[in-house]
C-alpha cells in the first residue's frame, strides 16, 4: 500500500532542497555571466592606447 | 580550465549528495522524512561559518598589508557567506515546521544570533556600496568584518550557554566524536553532503574573487580616466 503521507512528507523536504540548490544555482549562473561580463571589459584595449593603424586605402584600378 | 572542471565536479557531487539524503538513506524513526533536511541545513550550517571566518582573517590581512587581494578575498567570503546563512536559516525554518510546530521562534538564541549574523553580514555588503573609493571601502569593510566575526561563536555556542528550542551540539562534542549518536548512514549522507557543498563553496569562492579582483581592475583604470572597454563602446571615428 502505497503511503501517501510518507510521500506528502518527502515532497515537502524535497521543495526545501529544491529551494536552496535552485537559489544556489541562480547565484552561481549570475557570477559566471558577471565574471564573463568583467573578463571581456578589462580585456578589452583601453581607449588611450594608440589604434593600430588603418589599411592603406588603395585607389580603383 | 580547473574552476571549470571543479564547477562540474561539484555539480555532479551536489547531484548525488542530493538524492543520496533524500532516497539513499532510511527515514529517521522519531522525525520521519523531516530529518533529512538535517543534512543540507548542517552542511551549510558550516560553510556558513567558514566563509565568515575566511572573511575576518582577509580583513585583518587587509588591514596589515593593505593587499587589495585580500579585501576581495574578504568579499568572496562574505557575499558566500550570506548565501550559505539563509539556506542555513530556511533548511532551519522547514525543518522546525514539522518537528517543533513552528517555523520560527525569536526567543530562541541560536535562531535569533543566526539572523543577527545574516543582518550583518547583509549590512557588510551594503557598507562596502557607501563608497566608490576602493582602498577606503576595503578599510571601513574590514573593521565590520572583523567586528561580524564576534557573533560566530555566539551562534555555535549559544545552543550550550542558553535554553532554547534548538538541539545541543550533536557531532563536535568530544563524546559524541568517539560515540556518533547517529547511525553510520546518517553520518555517511552528512559527510557526503559536507564534501559535495564543500566544492561547491569552493567554486563560489573562487569565482566571486576573480570578479572582485576585475571589478577592482576596472574601478583603479576608471580612477584613472583609462576605462577599458571605452574603445570598444565608442568606436574613433575614421578620418
Amino acid at each position: 500500500m502505497i503511503d501517501l503521507a510518507a510521500i506528502g512528507d518527502l515532497a515537502f523536504v524535497a521543495a526545501a532542497y529544491a529551494v536552496i540548490l535552485g537559489g544556489t544555482g541562480l547565484y552561481a549562473l549570475s557570477l559566471a555571466r558577471r565574471l564573463r561580463g568583467a573578463r571581456q571589459t578589462t580585456s578589452t584595449p583601453a581607449s588611450d592606447q594608440p589604434r593600430p593603424a588603418d589599411p592603406p586605402i588603395h585607389p580603383r584600378a | 580550465m580547473a574552476t571549470r572542471v571543479l564547477g562540474i565536479g561539484a555539480l555532479v557531487a551536489v547531484a548525488g549528495a542530493t538524492a543520496f539524503a533524500l532516497v539513499g538513506v532510511p527515514a529517521d524513526l522519531n522525525q520521519g522524512e523531516a530529518q533529512r533536511i538535517m543534512y543540507i541545513h548542517v552542511a551549510s550550517a558550516w560553510l556558513a561559518y567558514l566563509s565568515f571566518g575566511v572573511t575576518a582573517a582577509a580583513s585583518v590581512w587587509w588591514l596589515v598589508r593593505r593587499d587589495p587581494r585580500a579585501d576581495a578575498v574578504a568579499l568572496a567570503g562574505a557575499e558566500v557567506g550570506v548565501l550559505f546563512t539563509a539556506a542555513t536559516i530556511w533548511a532551519g525554518m522547514m525543518w522546525g515546521r514539522p518537528v517543533w510546530g513552528t517555523y520560527w521562534q525569536w526567543e530562541d538564541p541560536r535562531l535569533t544570533t543566526t539572523a543577527l549574523l545574516l543582518a550583518l553580514y547583509v549590512g557588510y555588503l551594503l557598507i562596502r556600496r557607501l563608497t566608490d573609493e576602493p582602498a577606503r571601502r576595503a578599510t571601513r569593510a574590514a573593521v565590520v568584518g572583523i567586528v561580524a566575526a564576534i557573533d560566530i561563536p555566539i551562534v555555535h555556542f549559544s545552543v550550550v550557554w542558553w535554553r532554547g528550542l534548538h538541539q545541543g551540539p550533536t557531532f563536535m562534542s568530544p563524546d559524541t566524536i568517539l560515540n556518533p549518536p547517529a547511525p553510520g548512514q546518517f553520518v555517511a549522507a552528512l559527510l557526503l553532503m559536507l564534501g559535495a557543498f564543500s566544492l561547491a563553496w569552493l567554486w563560489l569562492i573562487v569565482s566571486r574573487y576573480r570578479l572582485a579582483r576585475l571589478d577592482w581592475e576596472a574601478e583603479e583604470f576608471a580612477r584613472r580616466g583609462r576605462l577599458p572597454g571605452l574603445a570598444a563602446a565608442v568606436p574613433a571615428p575614421r578620418p
